[in-house]
This record gives C-alpha cells, sequence and structure tokens, in this order.
C-alpha cells in the first residue's frame, strides 16, 4: 500500500464529514461506478422482471452486496490513484465475489454495518476470528455512524422511488386521468413495472454513494488508528531535510536572497502606507491632497498589488463574462501534422469543408425557421403583409376540377365550357371564382377541409344581398350535381352564368370604373 | 487530490478551511428539526382542540409559522436550527460570515423548489452535484452549511526534559509533529516506533527513544516546556 498515492487528503475527519468524502469521491468517479453499476445489475433487473414483476426486484435487492463488490473494487483502486475503466471492473468483479460470497446475501446481508465492513473482507481479506477482532478494533470508537449511513442510504433509496413516480405523475398531461395513489394500490401490471423501474433507478444512483461513504470512514478510521497523514508529513520532512543536507550550500544562498527577500520588502511597504493614510488623514479638513502624498499613495497601491501577485498568495482569478481569447487553431497548426494518407487523407479533406459545410447547413436552418416564422415576424415588427396577394385556402370541394389558376376571362370560358355540356366544370368555375372574389372582398375564413354547408354558413354570416342568394342557389344546385347526380338543364346552368355576371362583374365594373 | 474541504482565501493570504456538510449529516439533521416541529405541533393541537373552530383556525397559522420561519429564526438568531446545531452544522454565506436576514429567508423559501417532486429529491441532486454540498436554495441565497469544528486540545501529553534537537520547521511540518503527540493516543506503541522511526536520520536515534524526543520537539513547539 503505497499511501504516497492516495488521491484523497488524508487528514483526519469525523464519521459524518467521512461519509460527505464518499460522495465526492464517487461524484469524482462517476464514470466507471455508474457505468459498471449499469452493467452489471440492468440484465439481472431485466431478467427477474421478467420472471415475476412482483417478486423479481426483492432478489435483485439480495443480490445487491454482490455487485457492491464490484463499485468497492472500483473506488478502492481509485483511491490510490489507479485508473480503473468499466471494461476492467467487470472483468475483476467475479474474483472479487468469491470472500463471503454467500454470506454476505444471507446472514450478513441485513448487517446493520455492512458497507463500513466490506472492506475489511475485501481488501484485507481477513477472514474468521481475524475478521473480527479486526472489525471489534476498527469499530472501537464513539463517532461510529456506519448504521445511520445505511439508514440514511435507505430513506433516500425509497424517496428517489417516489420521488421518480411522482416527477412522472407531475408530467402526465392534465387531460390523462390518472391517480397515483389509487394505482398504487390497483393490481395493475403497469404501475408495478414502473415503481421497479422507478426503485432500479434509485437503486444504481444510490449505490456508488453508499460504498462510498462506507469506504470513506473505513479509510478514515485507518488515518485516525495509523496516522496515514503523519507518515506523510513525516517523509516529507526527512526528505525535505535529506535534500538540505545534500545541497546545503545550494539552499542556503537561495534561501537567504529568495526566502529572506519577500517579508522585510513587505513590512517596510506596509509601513509606508500607514505613513501615507496617516498623513491623508490627520488634515480632514483638507480634502485637497497634496500631490507628493497622493503620487506616494498610488505607487504604494501598485506594489502592493505586486506583493499580492506574488507566491505567497493564490492568484485564483474568477471569469464571469465571455471574452475573446484569439484563433485558437492559429497555435495548434505549429504542432506536428498528423499522418495523412490513404483513408486518412479523405477524411481530411472532408474535414477541412466540413466547416464550410456545418456553417451553410447552420446559416440555411436559420433562414428556414425564419421563413417558416415569417408572419410572426411581421407581427411583431407591425408590418402588415398584404394577406389578399396570398393563395387562397378553397374548400376542397369547389376544386372538383383540377385547374391551372382561374382564366383570364372567365364569361368567355364559361361560354364555351356550356356549349360542351360541361356543368361540372362550369359549376367548378363559377365556384372558384366567386369564392375567390367573396374571401377578398369579405375576408372569409376559408378552410381546405369545409364541406358546402359549412362554407355556406360561413358566406352567410359575413355577406348579405344579391351575392348571398346567387352563392346559396349555386352551391345548392353543386350539391344537386355532385352528390345526388341530378343533372341540371341547360337553361338553368345559362341562367346562372348571367347572375354570376350580374352579381360579380357588374359590382367589379362598377368599383373600379 | 480530492477533499471534502474548501478553502476560503481571505485578502491577507490565509486559507479557511471550510468543511461544507453534506448529504447524510443534513438529513440527520434535517430528521431532529422535523421531530421538533412535529413535537410543538401536535402539542399544540393538543391545547388547541378544546377551542372548536377558532383553534384549528389558529392551529393552521401556528402551522405555517413554524413551517415558515422555524429554520429562518434560528438560523439569524442561533447560526444554526437545533437539529443542525445538534451535529455542530452551521449556516453562513459563501464568504464565511454569519448568515443574515435576507440570506436565510431566500435559502429557506427556496425549500419549496428542493421539495419537489418528492421529498427533497431535486435538493439531493443539487447537493450531490455541487462540490460545497449546495441545495439550489443554497446556491440561490449564497449561502452553504458547514461543519462548526471544536479546537483540538493539546493536552494529551507531557514532557520532562527539553528536546536537544534544533531544526528548521516550516508551519506545515510543525503541525505534523504537533499533530503526532497530540494522537499518539490513539496509535498503538508499535505503529508509534513506526512513525517516529520515518525521522530517525534528523533525531538521530530509533524506537522508544525516538518517540520520546519527537513528542519534547512537540511541546517545544506549542510552547508547553
Amino acid at each position: 500500500m503505497k499511501i504516497e498515492a492516495l488521491a484523497i487528503d488524508t487528514h483526519p475527519r469525523n464519521s459524518w464529514k467521512s461519509f460527505d468524502l464518499g460522495c465526492r469521491m464517487a461524484m469524482q468517479w462517476w464514470w466507471p461506478l455508474y457505468g459498471f453499476m449499469l452493467c452489471s445489475t440492468l440484465p439481472f433487473f431485466l431478467l427477474f422482471t421478467l420472471l415475476s414483476p412482483e417478486y423479481g426486484v426483492y432478489l435483485l435487492w439480495l443480490l445487491k452486496p454482490w455487485f457492491e463488490r464490484g463499485l468497492l473494487y472500483i473506488h478502492s483502486r481509485q483511491v490510490f490513484g489507479q485508473q480503473v475503466s468499466v471494461v476492467e471492473a467487470l472483468k475483476a468483479w467475479q474474483s472479487q465475489i468469491k470472500v463471503y460470497w454467500l454470506a454476505s446475501i444471507t446472514w450478513q446481508r441485513l448487517s446493520p454495518s455492512r458497507g463500513f465492513d466490506l472492506p475489511v473482507a475485501q481488501l484485507e481479506g481477513l477472514r474468521g476470528e481475524k475478521r473480527k477482532a479486526r472489525l471489534r478494533l476498527l469499530h472501537q470508537t464513539t463517532d461510529d455512524n456506519s448504521f445511520w449511513w445505511l439508514l440514511i442510504c435507505l430513506h433516500w433509496e425509497l424517496f428517489i422511488t417516489f420521488g421518480l413516480l411522482m416527477l412522472v405523475n407531475m408530467l402526465i398531461p392534465l387531460g390523462f386521468e390518472w391517480n397515483i395513489a389509487e394505482a398504487f394500490y390497483s393490481e395493475s401490471n403497469l404501475i408495478l413495472i414502473a415503481y421497479n423501474v422507478c426503485w432500479y433507478f434509485a437503486l444504481v444512483l444510490i449505490a456508488p454513494l453508499f460504498i462510498g461513504g462506507g469506504f470513506a470512514a473505513y479509510l478514515n478510521r485507518r488515518i485516525l488508528l495509523e496516522g496515514w497523514d503523519i507518515e506523510l508529513g513525516l517523509k516529507k520532512i526527512r526528505n525535505r531535510w535529506s535534500a538540505k543536507q545534500i545541497s546545503l550550500l545550494v539552499i542556503l544562498v537561495a534561501g537567504l536572497m529568495g526566502y529572506a527577500a519577500d517579508a522585510p520588502v513587505a513590512y517596510a511597504q506596509t509601513n509606508e502606507l500607514e505613513q501615507a493614510t496617516e498623513e491623508l488623514a490627520t488634515d480632514p479638513e483638507e480634502p485637497q491632497l497634496s500631490e507628493d502624498a497622493l503620487k506616494k499613495h498610488t505607487a504604494i497601491k501598485e506594489s502592493l498589488q505586486e506583493i499580492l501577485a506574488g507566491p505567497p498568495f493564490h492568484n485564483k482569478e474568477m471569469v464571469r463574462d465571455w471574452r475573446w481569447t484569439g484563433w485558437k487553431w492559429e497555435s495548434s497548426e505549429s504542432e506536428e501534422p498528423p499522418d495523412l494518407s490513404g483513408w486518412m487523407g479523405v477524411f481530411a479533406v472532408i474535414a477541412k469543408f466540413a466547416e464550410v459545410i456545418l456553417w451553410v447547413l447552420f446559416i440555411s436552418i436559420i433562414g428556414w425557421l425564419l421563413w417558416l416564422s415569417r408572419h410572426q415576424l411581421a407581427k411583431l415588427l407591425n408590418i402588415k403583409v398584404d394577406l389578399k396577394k396570398q393563395k387562397v385556402d378553397l374548400p376542397a370541394f369547389s376544386r372538383h376540377e383540377k385547374q391551372q389558376g382561374l382564366p383570364s376571362d372567365i364569361p368567355a370560358e364559361l361560354d364555351a365550357l356550356l356549349e360542351q355540356q360541361a356543368y361540372r366544370q362550369v359549376l367548378s368555375l363559377l365556384l372558384v371564382s366567386s369564392l375567390t372574389y367573396l374571401y377578398e372582398k369579405h375576408d372569409l375564413s376559408l378552410t381546405e377541409s369545409m364541406t358546402e354547408l359549412e362554407c355556406l354558413a360561413e358566406i352567410r354570416s359575413k355577406v348579405q344581398g344579391e351575392s348571398l342568394r346567387f352563392m346559396t342557389s349555386l352551391i345548392q344546385l353543386w350539391i344537386d350535381l355532385a352528390w345526388a347526380h341530378r343533372w341540371p338543364n341547360a337553361e338553368k346552368m345559362a341562367e346562372l352564368c348571367t347572375q354570376w355576371q350580374q352579381v360579380f362583374l357588374t359590382v367589379e365594373a362598377g368599383e373600379t370604373p | 487530490m480530492i477533499d471534502n474541504r474548501y478553502a476560503l482565501e481571505t485578502p491577507e493570504g490565509i486559507d479557511i478551511m471550510l468543511t461544507p456538510a453534506g448529504i447524510g449529516v443534513r438529513t440527520m439533521a434535517f430528521v431532529v428539526d422535523l421531530l421538533i416541529r412535529g413535537v410543538v405541533l401536535f402539542a399544540a393541537s393538543m391545547a388547541l382542540q378544546f377551542t372548536g373552530n377558532m383553534g384549528q383556525g389558529l392551529f393552521f397559522i401556528l402551522l405555517f409559522c413554524i413551517e415558515w420561519f422555524y429554520p429562518v429564526l434560528f438560523e439569524i438568531y442561533r447560526g444554526a436550527t437545533p437539529g443542525k446545531k445538534y451535529f455542530g452544522l452551521v449556516v453562513v454565506y459563501d464568504n464565511g460570515l454569519p448568515i443574515t436576514l435576507p440570506g436565510s429567508m431566500l435559502r429557506n423559501l427556496f425549500r419549496s423548489i428542493d421539495i419537489l417532486p418528492f421529498a427533497y429529491l431535486s435538493g439531493f441532486v443539487a447537493i450531490l452535484c455541487s462540490k460545497q454540498f449546495k441545495r439550489i436554495g443554497d446556491h440561490v441565497a449564497g449561502t452553504m452549511v458547514v461543519y462548526q469544528d471544536t479546537p483540538s486540545k493539546v493536552e494529551h501529553f507531557t514532557v520532562d526534559e527539553l528536546p536537544q534537537i534544533t531544526l528548521s520547521l516550516t508551519l506545515e511540518e510543525q503541525q505534523t509533529i504537533v499533530a503526532y503527540a497530540e494522537r499518539s493516543q490513539s496509535f498503538s506503541e508499535e505503529r508509534l516506533q513506526e512513525l517516529a522511526n520515518q525521522l530517525e536520520p534528523m533525531l538521530e536515534c530509533r524506537g522508544e527513544e525516538a518517540v520520546i524526543k519527537l513528542k519534547a520537539m512537540a511541546a517545544g513547539l506549542v510552547g508547553k516546556v
């Protein structure tokens, strides 16, 4: 065991502080810990839930100490500075379970100090009476809170389970009737599985913290019993001393020059500062400072800043705003260019243009979003968009015949169609043209999905007089033709066409002389 | 180096080591506070049950006041709630100064966020993710909960003779030697000698003699001789 390699600070703590340290350790090494926990438990969880949604999780709960062995393995290696990957931990896992494999899931399962005792068996490899004696020694303190730590973790596991269920419950939309309390007592499998999944997440979240806390408490107990921090400190003293023996003269000279130089300078300058502030304070009636004192003051301030920037101070600087730090890739080009032959060359070419491609993509996405939200933007900027210029959203029924827009001379077109007795086309053309006209004039709100009668109702609410009467008869005729296949006679059609001309063309003519 | 302590550098260039309190001890403190509040409310409900509707109204007013102002009042007058006091915790601002009314109000009002969605789940996650173990209310108010350490006693050891060794030691090294003497009672005799043997080339002796010499040095450092 090399305590020089320890990745934690070794000062003695009380048990609560060591649990906190355990949490910090678990968070620091979260990737291997949670990676291992998910990889090892997920297959078992799925299997047990499949076997029995009701009791499977209890089996997983019973086997939990086995998974904790792997977590302790990771913690114990990382604490001595050895990086452990998830795969390594999974490989080593099996060998870690061997000691007390049965005891840990049977009579030791409910041990109140499970997390604290585990390292003695698993890491120290003690068994039987020896293990018991060791545990007695480790527990021989008034500051033994390992049982409380277990209780706390157990309760947090429950609270997190319910918390996650509540979170799901909160996120369910209002219209969806589901009462968590009712569902909890019902015998539905779905809620059972939801409960199992939430419990599983809580288990995965808590286990590394629990083991980390227990392990940190164990380490802390050993630090207290064996004085690891003192050993490290004494070793440092000896190293410094022996280094001093070798180059006593050098250190002496350097020490005299470097070490002694700092303090007197600082002292002298603070003296000067005191003098200056005294000078400033002595004449309160004269707010105008003498130029000499002011100069002295700024000079002292500057030198104080210099001292503060020097070695005894840490000079941590916290920057809270964004600032330009220059083109980073300019400096990186000075590094050795990587090997770009064969396939890598293709990727290099792609990479070269990747930035351009990404920017183009980015700008076009922004442009597309702007185009999609153009109406909202126009509203926001108070620009009046001419809505009439937009395409009319005509009801689907009116476009019975596929048309390429309205013909320029509608009456001529109508006459031609009448001669061919293409009444469907005539009616369609009449409908489209008159609806378009009414839409522009009266601001109808038409949608594609409207039926004939809905359309008529909309017209009735906005339009009166001759146009309404015409539209009523037109739509009635259309319904007869389209739905009842009642073929209109020629006179009726001709009459409708002239009516249309009267209603729409004369008004138009009157409006725009 | 992973440490649960947090170094607060003062303008004088001195590091004040604060130890933020994490999940375990704060859960315990919360439970103690919950019990205290529960007892008070239970007593109040017992006393008020004979006064009919008005008593019920008074009870709810009391409930409101205790729920919201119990932590605030204790924090601004005593530094921490009784539960936290029991576990040696104290609430301070980020700069180590004692908490005042605005900070305390803010951090306790935000309990209603921390408690979401159930039983302080968001507070739990926030504490885990923060190096200073801050829940959301602590982040908002710029406060933290730290351990209030009692100074250790230096009475564990006595020496008869003055140390015969003169070494120039830095502050850290002096602290190590004093800690050795202070904690010597918790080490076994073998371990004490093993530790003292580390300094064999300087002390020019081993074993028991080295232990005595090292303790004498510590006594000299704390001014006991």
